[in-house]
């Protein structure tokens, strides 16, 4: 009587943990969790980044102020290498680059 | 105050050079102020006697505009051309980047003089047009440039 019922513990048992492994292996999207936490992972980088970005654009007028004056330091310098091209034109000096950080 | 050597009156007469500085105008303007805006019409020609003018045209900002330097007059250049080439509209705006003293021209006692002396008007219209050819020259240049500039980060 003791084998039988051994022997019947083992088998449930065993059929319970077969249950359980196959219902495991067969949850769905299983393979779709890495490239959703992926996304998830990656979104919330974009999302600091963006962040990051509207943070720099919070006082608008000090990155264009900047801007303006990189622009106006590039057309000084561009009219500046112009007219060196001018004093003595070929090709070498028409395309020498200026020591605006816009070429750079 | 010594006078600057003008562009406009090179290789003028200096009885000439007096009688068309004779129609000029002093005009003072502080630092910042707007000597005639974009469109405006063009009814005097400038010279620099000292001080610095910006020229600028707007640049489209995040929905505004921000005035972007185009040039500068130093000192002994002439400003607003246009006051003498028809259509007779400034095509930039002028503002003074620092305190600024000018001699104003104004075109219709210009081409009196001009009417009553040709060879004054032949020379200083001459003068014009080598001032304009010079600056044309250095906008030709500079716009190649950006195109090999633009060219060049393309294809980096």
């Amino acid at each position: 009587m003791d084998v039988i019922l051994i022997s019947f513990s083992i088998c449930v048992l065993g059929v319970i943990v077969t249950v359980l492994l196959f219902s495991i292996a067969m949850r769905p999207g299983d393979e779709e969790v890495e490239p959703s936490a992926t996304r998830k992972l990656s979104a919330p980088s974009e999302g600091f980044f963006l962040e990051e970005v509207a943070d720099q654009t919070v006082g608008p007028e000090a990155p264009t102020n900047s801007l303006l004056l990189e622009l106006e330091r590039h057309v000084r310098m561009e009219q500046e290498a112009a007219k060196v091209f001018l004093r003595g034109p070929n090709p070498e000096s028409l395309h020498a680059p200026s020591d605006s950080p816009l070429w750079h | 105050m010594a006078l600057p050597d003008w562009d406009l009156l090179e290789g003028i007469p200096e009885e000439d050079v007096n009688g068309v500085l004779a129609l000029a105008s002093p005009t003072n303007l502080s630092e910042g102020t707007v000597l005639f805006g974009l469109g405006d019409e063009a009814t005097d020609l400038f010279l620099v006697v000292s001080g610095k003018v910006s020229l600028t045209l707007p640049l489209r900002v995040g929905g505004g505009h921000q005035d972007a330097l185009v040039e500068e007059r130093l000192p002994g250049q002439i400003l607003g051309w246009s006051g003498l080439i028809p259509p007779h509209r400034y095509t930039l705006q002028a503002v003074a980047s620092e305190d600024t003293v000018l001699l104003g021209l104004p075109r219709t006692a210009l081409i009196e003089l001009f009417s009553a002396r040709p060879e004054v008007g032949y020379a200083v219209l001459t003068n014009v047009a080598k001032v304009i050819g010079q600056r044309l020259q250095v906008f030709q240049t500079m716009w190649i440039r950006e195109m090999q500039r633009v060219l060049e980060s393309r294809s980096a």
